[in-house]
């Protein structure tokens, strides 16, 4: 009887070993801010006729090479070349030591007001926040759901400290 | 980790703290509102159902609530939970907070039902509610995938719970109503219409601090729900804070309405009631909305007490009217108060929410009650879920835990005092303690009352009437030493016997009841009337006559009959001595006319019945005449009597002679019936029984004639014609003083029965049966009789049963023809003589000193004892029943025996105990003579003894 028993939370203790809780984001790989170095130059371009029309990046030389080391920023306008500072889509990645990182935030602004944000941990994964035209966060009601928010929250909080989203 | 994390950390561990808190108030509750017999059991269970449900939350429970989900099912995974990296931390806080949501709703069910389950099948409870229903219905409502994207099925479809209004205290409510209509009420709590009996707490302060710390970690429980700590926090609280006030404020204004006085559970259980209603909702709704359904909680919480109650469902600290039904009402109030704008919508569709919200709860309701009635159904049909009904009364701190307090011990010491009676011990006074005060005033209250019943013991002690005690159903309770010294036995054998048995006993050796046929019937329970009672002790052959007054009183619902006996038989014999007194000297008188009479006609009397034998004798007999026979036969009986007369006159009693009675009766009955002085004497039948005796007695033959004439002429008339008389003789020693209608001292005596089958008589008229002439045939003179029999040294006596018939009996001294033995064979043997009565001592001692023996004499076993220190003795003669020496009997026998094993004993007696006689016979006596004495047969023996004791 007991040594059923004890083969029994053997089973169980292999199988919690294996599954190890997956249901943590602590097992997605959350973004993580890039080392910090000396030397590290900006690289900032506005050009109001492109569609892109604001790039930026940091990067460090390494010899002759620019090796991109931190946070990459894309914007995209709109159609209206005139509302491209109130109207775009913009796209921040991260590269580790010149390698771009799997996740990225993309933000949408309309009439200069954050709309929506997705924060995208993987092609399946995302996050995805939206905003009224007051900026206040819109929630559904399946976002009160206990725990579900403040899981979600903390996704948030780190990707917006690692991609520099909180001014 | 970020400001922000570590903040999030500390905040879910405080709450987490605060959860835990709620433990200790659960505890306080429970335990207040429980009887102190069960207290220690409810506390116990609230510390160990918390490590259980822990235990198992880790094991395999928080897996199942929040692991991968299994198509919004159950989890699959995270048992035995372990976690490691930067999220560690953080998922250990989770952890913790929601074991101690899990141990809480296993608590809840420890309150309902309370004082009756036994304790390892709550932990089994426990087990299967931490098991199989908590951790399903929470994965459903609470489970997220790795985005904090609902995964329960419940939740995808909407279902909103904040902090566990339906996960956590319905599903305990549930729980606790299936197990609560299993195992049912509490013994007592309702009566035998069905009418609820108020249950009393222990302890309302430790409730009420109890209710106090629910509120305080219910701040925990719905502010650490949000698992970080944000912005919302302090509405929750705010809404956590308003719904209690909410719940207990509506609660006591029903107390004017309802015009009753204050009740502090249902104001505590209103306030948890509000606390549970706006657990569901409080992070979507604002302070107003909060209020009011923590106030609607309240009044649910009103009617779900009288609903049970009208089931006869025995919630004991009322968790099912606090967490069950404001458990639903708080899960539905989300769709009727949840805030578009704090729910961060444009507008919320209350219908649809309020649809969800309902399946919600009737998915978990079933869940939950099914599951685990149909469980604990099974278990109850092997196992019992609930302890026995002596194990109730009894309390659970006894018998589940074998818990002493000291309380228990007053309570042990009191129910001592109920049990024995015994007032000499006093309980044990635990100092510095409330109870200890209470057993020390109790104490006083015995010293008291044993100071009252020692004196009243002393009275019915000492007194010298007896007293008994029983109850309706005639079972004896108690007797004093009176009472038992008088029917002879110990007091504390008296219990249980009969009162039947006790005071006229129906087959007892050593007494008999002669309760007079013309009495009612003897009733012990005819309580205020004087009842008499009439014995005859049959080893000291004496009548006694008891009072016998029943007292009717009642004790604890119980009639007890206390009874009075009062011997009266010294009254009655001095009454009866009185009338006897007066009697006689009526007679007396009567005789002394007679005798004056007597003295006067009786020498004109005898001349003249001496001329007539004189004449008769002279007549020529030529022509025999057979009146001239009669004749010369009439006058010499006259002269016999009117001899007799003056013998008397001038001796004071009648000249006796020796006769042998046997013969003498045969010759006289024959006459009697030839001679047909009396028709009766022809047609009655006569029995003869002289059981061959030969002994002789002393008497005077004429006035003994005259005497039978009488007393047979009066048999034969009660007897009739048709039933007969018998005549009967025997001879028989009396060791006491017969005492009946006349005393008769000890002696040898040839008895004379006459035994008729007539129609008995009353016996208030045997004592003055032969005062005069006899109360039916007046022409029968009875005075007459006995007194010639006096004159002969002897006695009569009459015994008579109504309906049965009448023995007149006539005690005639033995006459001794002390026999020649001739020379001893053997000379020089000393014979030890014990016996208390005289004239048997010297006529013994004459017989062996005529052989050459020497006697010696005692009259007690000591004395005799004493005298064989100084002088050797070859045998002893021992009457076995000295009236001298109570302590006679074997008893001096085997003193005797012990101390002198090779003298012979011979034992004598008259009607000597067949049981005495079999034992010393058995212990080494030589043999029994049986008085009165046979002379030749005791010299014989004496003999037989003595010689084998010199040859010996």
């Amino acid at each position: 009887m007991f040594m059923k028993l004890k083969i029994i939370l053997m089973c169980f203790i292999s199988f919690s070993a294996l599954w190890a809780a997956p249901s943590s984001i602590d097992s997605l790989g959350l973004p993580e801010v890039p080392e910090n170095r000396y030397q590290l130059d900006e690289w900032e371009k506005i050009d109001r006729e492109a569609e892109i029309w604001y790039t930026f990046y940091t990067y460090y030389k390494s010899g002759e090479d620019e090796v991109k080391h931190g946070l990459w920023i894309e914007r995209t306008r709109s159609r209206d070349r005139e509302r491209h500072a109130t109207d775009f889509e913009e796209t921040r990645k991260i590269y580790y030591e010149g390698e771009v990182s799997v996740h990225s935030v993309v933000s949408i602004w309309i009439n200069g007001v954050l709309r929506q944000r997705d924060y995208i941990l993987s092609e399946d994964l995302r996050v995805t926040v939206k905003f009224n035209e007051q900026g206040q966060e819109m929630r559904g009601p399946k976002a009160n759901a206990r725990g579900g928010r403040a899981k979600k929250e903390r996704i948030i909080r780190v990707f917006n400290d690692v991609y520099n989203l909180t001014n | 980790m970020s400001t922000e994390a570590l903040l999030d950390i500390m905040w879910i561990l405080l709450c987490a703290g605060f959860v835990f808190l709620m433990q200790g108030g659960f505890l306080c509750l429970e335990s207040g509102v429980t009887r102190s017999k069960n207290s220690i059991n409810v506390a116990f269970k609230n510390i160990v159902d918390f490590g259980l449900a822990v235990l198992l939350y880790w094991v395999i429970s928080y897996g199942l609530m929040f692991g991968s989900s299994a198509a919004g099912w159950v989890g699959t995974d995270g048992f035995f939970y372990t976690i490691s990296g930067e999220e560690a931390p953080f998922q250990y806080s989770v952890f913790i907070f929601q074991a101690m949501f899990c141990a809480t709703g296993a608590t809840i069910i420890s309150g309902a039902t309370a004082e009756r389950l036994r304790f390892y099948a709550y932990l089994f409870i426990t087990a299967v509610f931490s098991v199989l229903v908590y951790p399903f219905v929470g994965h459903w409502v609470w489970a997220t995938d790795y985005l904090g994207n609902p995964s329960g099925w419940l939740a995808e479809k909407g279902f909103l719970d904040f902090a566990g209004s339906s996960v956590v205290h319905s599903t305990g409510g549930w729980v606790s109503l299936a197990l609560l209509i299993l195992v049912g009420p509490r013994l007592g709590r309702f009566d035998d219409k069905g009418k609820a009996v108020e249950i009393p707490g222990s302890n309302m302060p430790l409730a009420m601090l109890g209710t106090t710390l629910l509120v305080f970690g219910w701040f925990g429980f719905n502010g650490g729900s949000t698992l970080s700590f944000g912005g919302g926090v302090p509405l929750i609280l705010m809404n956590t804070l308003l719904g209690a006030v909410g719940g207990m404020t509506v609660v006591l204004g029903f107390i004017p309405i309802t015009k009753k006085l204050p009740d502090p559970g249902l104001v505590m259980n209103g306030a948890i009631a509000g606390l549970v209603g706006v657990t569901a909702n409080c992070n979507l709704t604002g302070p107003v909305a909060a209020i009011i359904i923590g106030a609607v909680a309240g009044v649910i919480m009103l009617g779900t007490v009288r609903l049970l109650e009208y089931l006869k469902i025995d919630d004991a600290v009322g968790a099912i009217p606090a967490h069950l039904t404001p458990g639903i009402w708080g899960t539905l109030a989300v769709a009727f108060f949840a805030d578009a704008e704090v729910m961060g919508l444009e507008s919320v569709d209350r219908m649809s929410m309020f649809e969800t919200q309902f399946i919600g709860v009737i998915v978990i309701g079933f869940w939950s009650f099914c599951l685990s009635y149909v469980l604990f159904y099974l278990i109850k049909k092997f196992v019992p879920l609930r302890v026995s009904a002596e194990e109730e009364h009894a309390g659970l701190n006894i018998s589940e835990h074998n818990a002493r307090t000291e309380t228990l011990f007053l309570l042990q010491d009191m129910e001592m005092h109920a049990r024995t009676g015994d007032l000499s011990k006093r309980v044990r006074v635990e100092p510095f303690t409330e109870v200890g005060q209470i057993a020390r005033q109790y104490n006083k209250v015995i010293d008291t009352l044993d100071l009252t019943m020692s004196r009243l013991k002393s009275i019915f002690q000492d007194l010298h009437d007896g007293i008994i005690t029983f109850n309706s159903e005639g079972n004896v309770l108690s007797m004093n030493p009176a009472a038992g010294k008088f029917y002879g036995l110990e007091p504390a054998m008296a219990g249980g016997l009969s009162a039947w048995d006790l005071l006229v006993p129906e087959s007892r050796d050593d007494l008999e009841v002669h309760q007079p046929v013309d009495h009612e019937p003897f009733d012990p329970f005819r309580a205020g009337v004087m009842q008499e009672i009439h014995y005859f002790r049959k080893n000291s052959r004496k009548d006694e006559v008891v009072e016998f007054v029943a007292s009717k009183g009642s004790f604890n619902n119980e009639v007890i009959y206390t009874g009075l006996i009062r011997d009266v038989s010294e009254t009655v014999q001095t009454k009866r001595s009185k009338s006897r007194l007066m009697s006689k000297l009526v007679g007396a008188q009567q005789s002394q006319f007679y005798a004056g009479m007597c003295k006067q006609s009786v020498p004109v009397l005898r001349n003249l019945s001496k001329r007539i034998y004189d004449l008769s004798l002279s007549l020529p007999r030529t022509i025999p005449d057979p009146r001239l026979k009669t004749l010369e036969n009439d006058a010499q009986e006259i002269l016999h009597l009117t001899d007799d007369l003056r013998y008397v006159e001038m001796q004071g009693s009648l000249p006796v002679k020796e006769v042998a009675l046997a013969p003498f009766l045969e010759n006289f009955l024959q006459n009697l019936v030839s001679e047909a002085k009396y028709p009766e004497f022809g047609e009655t039948k006569l029995s003869i029984d002289l059981d061959d005796n030969s002994l002789q007695a002393l008497v005077a033959p004429s006035a003994l004639e005259q005497v039978l004439e009488i007393l047979l002429l009066l048999s034969c008339r009660e007897s009739g014609v048709e039933k007969g008389v018998v005549v009967k003789l025997e001879s028989c020693y009396l060791d006491h003083p017969l005492s009946g209608t006349e005393v008769i001292p000890a002696g040898e005596y040839l008895t004379l029965h006459l035994v008729d089958e007539g129609e008995g008589i009353p016996e208030a008229e045997l004592d003055e049966f032969f005062e005069g002439r006899d109360r039916k045939y007046k022409d029968i003179d009875l005075a007459m009789a006995e007194s010639m029999v006096r004159h002969m040294n002897g006695f009569m006596d009459v015994d008579s049963t109504l309906g049965e018939g009448t023995t007149l009996s006539i005690y005639l001294p033995i006459a001794r023809d002390l026999e020649d033995p001739g020379e001893p064979e053997e000379a020089e043997a000393t014979v030890m003589l014990i016996d208390d009565h005289r004239p048997i001592t010297r006529l013994v001692s004459g017989l062996l000193h005529k052989i050459g023996y020497k006697v010696l004499t005692a009259e007690t076993g000591d004395r005799a004892l004493a005298k064989m220190k100084e002088t050797a003795v070859d045998v002893v003669l021992l009457d076995l029943i000295l009236a001298k020496d109570l302590q006679a009997r074997e008893y001096t026998f085997r003193q005797i025996h012990e101390r002198y094993p090779e003298i012979p004993i011979l034992v004598s007696g008259g009607e000597v105990d067949a049981q005495v006689l079999a034992t010393v016979i058995q212990e080494g006596a030589a043999g029994f003579l049986e008085k009165p004495y046979v002379p030749s047969k005791l010299l014989h023996m004496v003999k037989r003894e003595a010689m084998a004791k010199k040859n010996a």
